[in-house]
């Protein structure tokens, strides 16, 4: 039963390097820290590759020649004409200083490196958060929440990561590829030749291979993570594959899935036994070459030091060559990533006040309140359309006016514009023609920040933010005062609840607030809604998520909350709107019927249809409550 | 640590024999790398015709010049070095070839056989206890576990062992021409490894700081976007980027203090690798400069320090995070120790549907009352019965019981006279079809969901089975009809369309009895009719149980059971019970005045 679809990352065709320019811009920030690495570096390469082999062949070719007996005295040849002599005492002095100032140096390099790192994912992650705090609704309806999770998070701090070191790791193979040369051609520049003659097949051929690697990493990769999904999903069916008895079938699954895994791990594994043995041989017959050379042409049959050094030679020649293969199997592995994350921080909001708006009102991050005027709570939709990106109009001409202090429900089915309705009116999206007035004056004339800060607003699922009670409703204004938070509390009677949690107000909400119920979570979002003081109340089906016997609870404390406020609820739970002052009822974008709840059941129309689907719908419990508390007792007769 | 080598050994079944010859390719690995250093001394020995004084060559070297042809020809022909270097290069590759390779069929095959015994366990598992339990977690260990234990058995011992063969060989041949330079040349290496072992177990736990400050910083991530209409709404986007730097900068802080550390540990170890190597350096050069070794031993020496630090270092740093592998392995056992549902054993009687309840009670594990309370009932083969009740009134684990998930705790269950707990899980899961109240599809396609059960039915049972559950004529409308996926490569499938695909499902093998728990009423009214309608036309009748909130679902059934608080308070055919006062009478009357 094969039937496993695989999405495969694919890899860029070629490298694109405007895009890794523009993320070297960050890096350039901070031009010191890439001063220090490119310093320390110089420093340390010449060690690694210049100093020491050089040292060491000159303290071969010192005992080489060195009588029994006498002192021994150790010429020197460096690069750059350097010639010295020293006794074997302040050869090991200047030797351990050596070690000492390389240790040093690699301290500071390692250590400037991981600063830029984290320059680098410090400020790609700021940027790109603040980005989607300035994101409008419309963004975030496109696009998927584990999209925008893996660009802020693992892509950020891939990209830093793999910049910092590459540049690193660029550096160094620069400077030790020069050094070396340098070295070698000071040395002999006929066996440096001999060296270089054989490096062209490695420099074609590796970043090919690496590049296949990297392929086939990717594949079997995606095996893995097709393996986990497909666990999860095992999992959390365990208890129809339980009641089906399908275990052994499962089983086979599991044998297919994890081969296919196996068998995709092994190609890529063996793909890496063939590329250093490859190297080895290459080197070997460099090595060899510089012995038949040495010892015929060039004549050297007697001088050991250059074999030595020679041979150490041919790895940092190779060495570097196989990391800059690496280096470019990064850049392709993280292209895709750094595009990514680009395009975000990139992106534009596309809900902006006219520039005259954000002179008077600021900006959404720094609102001028004192120019704020006070609201009313007058709302006009007047002669509103909207159309989302698609260009399917789903609100049609809407005309409403709701009064200031009313409480106005509307429902309809799912897709009939009520929700969107209310985005509308609190600025998530703006109408794609008409107006909306607030007090008679059309809000886009007033900045978001304006409106908002008059809007209290309850979503169906009410969302808990890690920490204590009064953080959580404070949320709703930031500067108020203990007092404010308790008298929220108290209007929603939530109060007690937290006064008998062990720290009370203090109490800390770990995890989404997970040891709240669903209804506990609602009246600490209300009571934020509350603290606000809000001329707007919105209620978007602020009860469709918890169960009847909470919604009792939850019903008293929208009683309380929407006093003396211009309220709105939208309800998929008709059990809610019983008791508004205006129902309207909206499908495919128009308003088909208004009216109270008595006068709409017994109109037999489009609520009453609704309101029966739903009642259908209903557990036993609930059905006879229902019965009870909205029809008998209001003496509608069916 | 006994019981942990015993555990890995376990493990390792099967590829026993290839894990202990890997290590001997690797012997054979580090023995060329090891002759082709000592073929740099010879060479060097050649050329200062030190070769010839055949006290300073030493065993060793008698041997490997002899191999390579003998002193003499070595001076006259020093181009048969070139030879030697490739011969060694080539033998080795071969070697490395054969032991990568043979690594790789180990490392994939151990991975897959972890894998499979935690999978083939969890699958096994009571429902009991994965109810439980964190989904989570089991995948944790599925993945993470095993990849930190099979890195650490065949990779990270591999590496152990590969430094414990250069010291073992090198120092050996040192020791063969000098003790003293083989003393020295190894003189700062226990210093250098108690030093990193310590050294890395402190960059590890600042490393966890460290990450455990990411992870809040990707809990904030996640909470912001879960969050962003009540951050629009209340136009806090100016706090959540102040709270969002609070984390940043918190994680900055550790990450630095992290890196400081790691620095410092690369830099300072560094000094004692390097020190080493210039101690041989330096003691070999006045061992050389007064004539005790030769140019050629003091390059070997040279060369073998080298070869022996930096393995060294990582060695170090592998061994102190050993205990990573212990944790990884703990919780694998945690898993597996739980015992398993053993769904074979027990009797396979053959099933017609008739089923006694006689006084059964079922009481949670850890509950205090009892969910069911004295249910005795008699359901006669090809009867339908409907059950209704309030929520927790027990209807659900009626269904629960019947299929073994839980088992009754008082009284008993007869399934055609035998005793219901005897019977084997297996052979009863498979002759009671159970449609559950949250259906589950799979990841494949729609046809292969229907068939799950029974890959070898024919396609036009799977048709027949999908008209009866009114869902065929849907499923053609898809572009690729039967065989369109599902799930998250494929389309999404409504509630109620889910649940009648999962109705198809369960009709698919004709089992004797059937059970829909809360399911038909998440399809509407009239499609409820249809499938009952078209399942009474079914040849063959079926046991059919019905649990429901909607009386008009249960209006033709047999019987209609009423449960309130785990007992049954009414019993008899819809006739009867809309004459009783009671629940079902009022349900009745509001159901009706209402729809």
């Amino acid at each position: 039963m094969s039937t496993f679809v695989f999405k495969e990352e694919s890899l860029p065709k070629k490298l694109n390097f405007g895009i890794w320019f523009k993320i070297l811009k960050y890096a350039l920030d901070k031009w010191y820290y890439m001063l220090g690495i490119v310093v320390s570096l110089i420093i340390i390469s010449f060690y690694d590759s210049s100093f020491t082999p050089l040292m060491n062949a000159s303290m071969v070719d010192s005992l080489r020649y060195h009588q029994a007996g006498t002192e021994l005295i150790i010429k020197c040849d460096l690069i750059f004409g350097i010639h010295f002599e020293v006794n074997f005492f302040w050869f090991a002095i200047i030797m351990v200083a050596g070690i000492l100032l390389r240790s040093v140096f690699i301290f500071i390099n390692f250590f400037v490196t991981n600063l830029l790192e984290c320059h680098l994912s410090f400020t790609l992650r700021r940027k790109a958060f603040k980005r989607v705090q300035e994101l409008s609704f419309s963004y975030f309806d496109k696009t998927p929440k584990g999209w925008l999770i893996a660009r802020l998070q693992s892509d950020c701090s891939d990209i830093s990561e793999m910049v910092a070191w590459v540049m690193f790791n660029l550096f160094w193979i620069m400077f030790d590829l020069l050094f070396s040369l340098v070295s070698m051609f000071t040395l002999s520049w006929k066996l440096s030749l001999v060296i270089l003659a054989t490096t062209p097949i490695l420099i074609i051929a590796l970043p090919l291979f690496q590049k296949r690697l990297l392929k086939l990493h990717r594949i079997s990769r995606n095996a893995y993570s097709n393996f986990v999904r497909w666990l999860a999903e095992v999992i959390s069916g365990s208890k129809t594959i339980k009641t089906l008895a399908i275990e052994d079938e499962v089983e086979n699954e599991a044998v297919e899935v994890t081969e296919d895994i196996k068998n995709k791990r092994f190609k890529a594994m063996v793909q890496n036994a063939y590329i250093y043995p490859l190297i080895s041989i290459m080197s070997a017959i460099t090595c060899g070459l510089i012995v038949v050379f040495g010892s015929t042409i060039f004549g050297l049959q007697n001088d050991v030091k250059m074999f030595v050094a020679f041979i150490g030679f041919v790895s940092a020649i190779y060495n570097p060559i196989q990391n800059f293969s690496e280096i470019f199997a990064d850049f392709m592995a993280n292209q895709a990533s750094v595009e990514k994350v680009l395009q975000l921080v990139n992106t534009q909001p596309e809900i902006v006040d006219t520039p005259e708006v954000i002179a008077k009102y600021g900006t959404l991050f720094d609102n001028k309140i004192e120019n704020f005027e006070p609201m009313e709570g007058d709302i006009v939709f007047k002669d509103i359309s909207f159309s989302y990106d698609n260009n399917i109009e789903v609100i049609h001409h809407l005309n409403l006016h709701i009064r200031k202090g009313e409480t106005v429900a509307i429902v309809g089915e799912t897709g009939s514009g009520k929700t969107t309705t209310v985005n509308l009116l609190c600025r998530f999206y703006e109408p794609t023609s008409g107006q909306l007035l607030i007090d008679g004056v059309d809000y886009k004339k007033r900045s978001v920040g304006w409106i908002r800060s008059n809007i209290g607003y309850v979503q169906q699922n009410p969302f808990v933010f890690n920490g204590t009670f009064k953080d959580n409703i404070k949320y709703g204004k930031l500067n108020a005062s203990d007092e404010e938070v308790v008298a929220a509390a108290k209007i929603v009677d939530i109060h007690d609840f937290i006064m008998a949690q062990p720290n009370g107000y203090e109490t800390v909400l770990e995890d989404g607030g997970n040891q709240l119920s669903l209804g506990q979570k609602q009246l600490i979002s209300f009571a934020r809604a509350v603290l606000r003081n809000p001329k707007i109340m919105i209620l978007d089906e602020a009860t469709s998520s918890v169960d009847t016997e909470t919604e009792a609870t939850i019903q008293k404390a929208i009683n309380n909350v929407l006093k003396g406020r211009t309220s709105i609820m939208i309800a998929h739970r008709l059990s809610t709107v019983v008791d508004a002052d205006r129902i309207i009822v909206m499908s495919d974008g128009v308003i088909v019927e208004e009216g109270s709840h008595i006068d709409l059941i017994n109109k037999k129309g489009w609520y009453h249809h609704l309101y029966m689907n739903q009642f259908k719908e209903l557990n036993i419990d609930d059905q006879i409550e229902q019965y009870d508390s909205q029809i008998k007792n209001k003496n509608i007769k069916l | 640590m006994k019981k942990y080598f015993k555990r890995v050994w376990d493990i390792l079944k099967g590829y026993r024999g290839a894990y202990i010859f890997y290590f001997f390719l690797q012997f054979c690995s580090v023995f060329i790398m090891i002759l082709s250093t000592y073929t740099a001394k010879i060479l060097s020995d050649t050329i200062t015709k030190d070769i010839l004084n055949s006290d300073r060559l030493g065993v060793v070297g008698g041997w490997v010049v002899t191999l390579y042809g003998g002193a003499e020809f070595l001076i006259n022909n020093l181009w048969i070095f070139a030879i030697i270097y490739i011969a060694i290069a080539i033998l080795g590759a071969g070697f490395s070839i054969w032991r990568i390779v043979l690594r790789g069929k180990m490392t994939t095959a151990i991975s897959k056989k972890i894998m499979m015994n935690l999978f083939y366990h969890i699958e096994r598992l009571p429902y009991p206890y994965l109810k439980k339990c964190k989904s989570g977690d089991i995948i944790q260990t599925c993945t993470r576990d095993e990849a930190v234990l099979r890195r650490f058995v065949i990779f990270q011992t591999s590496q152990v062992v590969w430094t414990f063969y250069i010291v073992i060989l090198a120092g050996l041949i040192l020791f063969s021409i000098d003790w003293k330079l083989a003393l020295v040349s190894m003189a700062l290496m226990p210093v250098l490894f108690i030093y990193a072992f310590f050294l890395s177990k402190k960059v590890r736990k600042a490393y966890r700081a460290t990450d455990d400050s990411e992870g809040l910083v990707t809990a904030k991530i996640e909470e912001n976007l879960n969050s962003v209409r009540v951050v629009k709404a209340y136009n806090n986007e100016k706090y959540e980027i102040n709270a969002f730097d609070h984390y940043l900068n918190d994680f900055k802080a550790k990450f630095i203090s992290w890196k400081k550390i790691s620095s410092f540990f690369s830099s300072s170890s560094d000094i004692l690798v390097f020190g080493q190597m210039l101690l041989t350096m330096l003691y070999g050069g006045y061992l050389t400069a007064i004539g005790e070794i030769s140019v050629g031993t003091f390059i070997l020496a040279n060369s073998f320090s080298t070869m022996i630090v930096w393995p060294l270092r990582d060695c170090a740093r592998i061994l102190s995070d050993a205990a990573r592998a212990v944790v990884a392995l703990d919780r694998m056992d945690l898993i597996l120790k739980e015992p398993i549902e053993d769904i074979n054993s027990g009797t396979k009687p053959p099933i017609h549907g008739d089923i006694v309840f006689d006084r059964t009670s079922f009481i949670y594990d850890d509950g205090d009352e009892a969910v069911l309370n004295d249910i005795s009932l008699h359901i006669k083969p090809g009867e339908t019965i409907a059950i209704m009740g309030k929520t927790g009134s027990g209807k659900s684990t009626l269904s629960h019981l019947l299929t073994r998930l839980y088992d009754y705790t008082g009284g008993s269950i007869k399934l055609d006279g035998v005793e219901l707990n005897t019977i084997s899980k297996e052979w009863l899961r498979k002759n009671i079809s159970c449609v559950l109240q949250e259906p589950f599809l799979f990841s494949k396609t729609i046809i292969n969901n229907i068939k799950i059960a029974y890959k070898n039915v024919s396609d036009e049972e799977v048709y027949k089975a999908a008209k009866i559950a009114a869902i065929d004529e849907s499923i053609r409308e898809f572009k690729d009809g039967y065989d369109t996926p599902v799930g998250e490569n494929g389309i999404t499938l409504s509630g109620g369309q889910k649940q009648r695909v999962a109705i198809a499902r369960s009709l698919i093998n004709n089992a004797p009895i059937l059970i829909f728990d809360d399911s038909l009423s998440a399809v509407d009214t009239e499609t409820d009719i249809k499938i009952r309608k078209a399942l009474a036309k079914r040849s063959k009748q079926s046991t059919t149980i019905i649990i429901t909130h909607r009386v008009a679902t249960a209006i033709d059934a047999d019987k209609i059971v009423v449960l309130e608080n785990g007992k049954i308070s009414q019993l008899g055919k819809h006739q009867d019970l809309i004459k009783q006062e009671g629940l079902y009478k009022n349900l009745f009357d509001i159901q009706t005045r209402m729809v």
